[in-house]
């Protein structure tokens, strides 16, 4: 682990954030709809229009406008939403807790659900459990996250009202967020209730999105745990009268986790900017339903801040999962 | 020659005796007849709203009338007709994207796979900006740029997930690649578009149709999301995504409007890639054979 | 002559395939004594490695044992429970493996490679086995060990990660040691220390062992007795010297052609024609039938040979001795 490769890699991810930024911002010009014509009133004079044009800097031409956008935000500066009329990474940071911690939540269900139920597939092949488990992945990859999201909301929340189907806490709850985590915030204040409502909010949304990823994690479990137990090192556990379970789960498992972590990490990544409709659904306020309605109102400064954002923790997840992987993988550590 | 006649028997039997494949293409079929004859099977307009007939339930329950089999939704429109057409959509979603996704995914894989160097650093990289963009959200701009539209939506979804034919087939490629059929026909110096077209590529094939099927679930999922958000195709087309969005208003009272759609996505989702399983499983064994020659 | 450690008797072990029976091991037949250090001979897929991987039970999946028995003091090792099994398994019978560079757990320092044996078995606490386990690799012959022991397998070569094996499998005093070609993928060089090694730590513990493999150049200094096996059949068992000296089934003899010597003057290496192949559907009579060059006029049809003495103590599996 040099410093050579990291600053190669922080190269590379500054790299493709710019050219994430620089699509997104010749994309979003070329979009019909004018969000200027969108804030103005139906009376509004070419006047009128021009100078909020003006305003907003929509009068330069596009490289010009990039550089000022580009200037700007290397200090820090997202803008000034349109449509919100507030400040862009405020609002972005108001957001992105919820659907960090929705993601983490959800992520940590599918590894656990995932780990457990491929590693008693293949302890137990053949049976009951084994094929209630592919069942399960099979529906889990069929059937995606908003899908799912529908049918719990339908069947927990409208024909037996099991669980909260709507915002991350109770509303009689008034929080003064520390890290924006609710989990977190309500533990952090002893304020126990509070904790149990956050906690009933987040299953039924950490459940929808965690339930395909799920099913990618017993299939990453059950074929890299099946081409491990075929080593000759796994042969000499057992020689060594370790019992069946010592054998899966300390040594099989523990080398069929490096490419797991890997995937999953990959999916973690791919899981933050596609919480969209499970946040619509379930009136998350998180990042995505902010992302949505910034598309629908045209509103430039609030997309481009988020998508950037968005891509920025794509690209930082991915890092973190390279040198996890690294790190786990004693061949490279200690190479 | 008989022979050859004895293997595809053979082929094709091991294809109809694994359930998932037969499943899966039964679904297929399904989806394909229900899409082209649409038109004909349906029992009513499926923009025909009935202002008296509003909210009806499936035929089975209490208040159900028979000549609305599934019901009707907020407008009075047959939920039942609404389902077939939304299968043209489904499917021609599914068909076009998938096709053209595949077309630009497999060209460039290829290209990069088998020329490597400068070629392949410049497509991966091409590939790594794309996948940094969320998804869900690059097809969301689109349609906000393209408009709303049947082929917007597949121009959205081509342009959303060629990346995935592409990583998939370039690391085949790279496989293939060392193979000594393929040195060997370097060797006699063959035109490398010959060897691309003719040596690699019925050897991705195998796995190109599994994509494919992949893929086409996909599709039909990336419309529901696009129609869910109202950006899809127009509001006088039936979809099944658009069906569910609007359905999920009256979850309460008229939960058919929003369930009997999901089930055919589902359905539909779920015997495609059942269909991609059954495929893998009887081509992979003749894959790994091909392998170790 | 007291009763011998290990007895299996007439083991058969067959592996269904789609396109037949495999007969990997077909009614073999071996005594080892305490303290004695067997060799089993044979080529690959002759089914040696079978034999001594069904002592532990540990046939690879598909593999049945069909018939047979495995007495190991006295009790019949078939009839136990898994449990029973584990229990004999690293403390009472161990095994070393051939490969150094896969046997060992990638992923794992070698310290807790050694340690869960003797915790498992001997029920050390964690610095008691340690203090054992640096003092094993210290008598197997590797330097520094309180630094190796911290260290990955990767991390150390060939030879050494062999000699990790050697000492995890002496580790808790086996009664028996299967040794499965435990020196093939190794340098020459590696390889006369590595059987000195195997040696003198048997002769230490009084550890029987099996030594499985194809090379019987091997076997003459290591092994006290030598069974020769061909398609899972012995088709030859005799004292080292008695084999070496007076070699009488015609597959022995062939292989002994085929050892290259430097002290004869040779014209070409002699190889044994043919190949052995997978025995599947085999006709009943003498396996190496198809590739004998001593053959006799009725062995074609005679369907089994027994193996029979030919003088004391030297079994031979063939009709030219019946």
């Amino acid at each position: 682990m040099n410093l050579k490769y990291i600053f190669k890699r922080l190269l590379y991810m500054a790299s493709t954030l710019f050219g994430v930024s620089i699509i997104t911002f010749f994309i979003l010009r070329v979009i019909p709809g004018n969000p200027i014509v969108m804030m103005l009133p139906p009376q509004a004079t070419q006047q009128d229009i021009l100078e909020l044009k003006a305003q907003y800097g929509f009068d330069k031409p596009i490289p010009v406008q990039y550089g000022i956008w580009l200037k700007n935000v290397v200090q820090g500066d997202f803008g000034v939403s349109i449509h919100m009329k507030q400040n862009v990474m405020e609002l972005i940071m108001e957001r992105l807790p919820a659907t960090l911690e929705l993601v983490l939540v959800a992520t940590g269900i599918a590894l656990l659900l995932g780990i457990f139920i491929g590693t008693v597939s293949i302890m137990k092949k053949d049976t009951i459990v084994d094929k209630l488990g592919s069942l399960v992945a099979v529906l889990g990859l069929s059937i995606p996250d908003f899908l799912w999201g529908l049918l719990f909301v339908l069947f927990l929340g409208v024909f037996w009202h099991f669980l909260p189907i709507s915002g991350r806490i109770a509303s009689m709850y008034t929080l003064e967020t520390i890290t924006g985590f609710f989990l977190v915030d309500t533990l952090l204040r002893f304020d126990f209730k509070g904790f149990y409502s956050a906690f009933l909010h987040l299953i039924l949304p950490a459940f929808s999105l965690a339930l395909p990823l799920t099913a990618i994690v017993i299939r990453v479990i059950k074929s890299s745990l099946l081409e491990v137990i075929k080593e000759d090192y796994i042969l000499l556990a057992r020689v060594k009268g370790l019992s069946e379970k010592a054998v899966v789960f300390i040594h099989s498992l523990r080398n069929a986790l490096i490419p797991t972590t890997t995937i999953v990490g990959v999916q973690f990544g791919f899981l933050m900017g596609g919480t969209v409709l499970v946040e619509i659904i379930y009136s998350w306020p998180g990042l995505g339903k902010l992302a949505v309605t910034a598309i629908i109102t045209r509103d430039l400064p609030l997309i481009q801040g988020v998508v950037l954002v968005l891509a920025l923790i794509f690209v930082i997840v991915n890092l973190v999962v390279d040198l996890l992987y690294t790190f786990m993988n004693p061949k490279i550590r200690y190479g | 020659m008989a022979d050859k006649k004895k293997a595809r028997l053979v082929q094709a039997r091991r294809f109809l005796s694994n359930g998932k494949f037969v499943f899966g293409g039964i679904v297929l079929l399904l989806l394909v007849f229900t899409s082209v004859t649409a038109p004909y099977i349906a029992p009513h307009d499926p923009n025909e709203q009935d202002i008296t007939a509003t909210k009806i339930p499936p035929f089975w329950m209490e208040g159900g009338d028979a000549s609305h089999l599934l019901g009707t939704d907020s407008l009075g429109r047959d939920v039942f007709s609404r389902l077939l057409y939304g299968s043209r959509v489904a499917m021609f979603v599914a068909v076009v994207g998938t096709f053209f996704a595949g077309l630009i995914g497999v060209t460039l894989a290829l290209f990069a796979g088998f020329y490597r160097g400068a070629i392949d650093n410049l497509i991966s990289r091409f590939v790594d900006i794309w996948i940094s963009f969320p998804p869900i959200l690059l097809s969301i701009v689109l349609m906000a740029v393209l408009g709303t539209g049947l082929t917007k939506v597949a121009l959205a979804i081509i342009l959303v997930d060629w990346t995935r034919f592409c990583r998939v087939i370039r690391g085949e490629v790279f496989n293939i690649r060392e193979r000594d059929f393929i040195l060997a026909a370097r060797a006699i110096a063959l035109g490398n578009l010959r060897i691309i077209v003719k040596e690699v590529f019925p050897n991705i094939v195998p796995l190109l149709t599994v994509l494919v099927t992949l893929e086409m679930g996909i599709a039909i999922i990336v419309e529901a999301i696009l129609s869910f958000v109202g950006l899809s195709v127009e509001a006088s087309v039936p979809a099944w995504g658009q069906m569910i969005a609007l359905g999920r208003l009256y979850i309460h009272q008229a939960w058919w409007i929003m369930v009997f759609p999901m089930m055919c996505i589902i359905t539909s989702v779920l015997g495609l890639n059942l269909l991609g399983d059954g495929l893998r499983e009887v081509l992979d064994p003749r894959l790994k054979v091909l392998g170790m020659k | 002559m007291s009763d011998p450690l290990l007895s299996i008797e007439k083991l058969r072990i067959y592996f269904r395939l789609p396109r037949g029976t495999l007969k990997a091991v077909e009614g073999v037949s071996l005594d080892i004594s305490r303290g004695q250090i067997i060799g089993l001979v044979g080529e690959s897929g002759g089914g040696k490695s079978m034999v001594g991987l069904s002592v532990l039970r540990l046939i690879p999946e598909g593999g049945r044992i069909v018939s047979g028995k495995i007495v190991f003091e006295g009790k019949n090792l078939l009839s136990l429970s898994d449990y029973e099994m584990r229990h004999i398994r690293g403390s009472d019978i161990s095994m070393i493996l051939q490969d150094p560079l896969t046997s060992l757990n990638p992923a794992f320092r070698i310290k807790s490679q050694m340690l869960d044996v003797l915790r498992l078995h001997k029920g050390y606490d964690k610095k008691e086995a340690e203090l054992v386990a640096i003092e094993l690799l210290h008598n197997i012959g590797i330097p520094d060990p309180e630094k190796n022991i911290y260290k990955y397998p990767h991390q150390l070569s060939g030879g050494m990660r062999q000699r990790v094996v050697i000492a995890i499998a002496f580790s808790c005093n086996p009664k028996l040691i299967i040794a499965d070609e435990p020196t093939t993928a190794l340098d020459v060089t590696i390889q006369a220390q590595i059987l000195r090694l195997l040696k003198n730590l048997s002769e230490e513990y009084q550890t029987s062992v099996l030594f499985i493999t194809h090379d019987l150049g091997i076997v003459a200094n290591l092994c006290d007795r030598v069974a020769v096996i061909y398609a899972g059949e012995i088709v030859e068992a005799a004292h080292t010297r008695e084999l070496f000296l007076n070699p009488k089934h015609p597959y022995t003899r062939a292989l002994f052609r085929s050892i290259p010597r430097h002290d004869r003057k040779q014209e070409q290496f002699q190889s044994i024609e043919g190949m052995m192949g997978i025995p599947i559907d085999w006709p009943d009579r003498c396996k190496f039938y198809p590739r004998c060059t001593e053959k006799l006029d009725t062995c074609e049809h005679t369907e089994s040979v027994d193996f029979l003495a030919y003088s004391p103590d030297h079994l031979v599996r063939c009709l030219k001795y019946q």
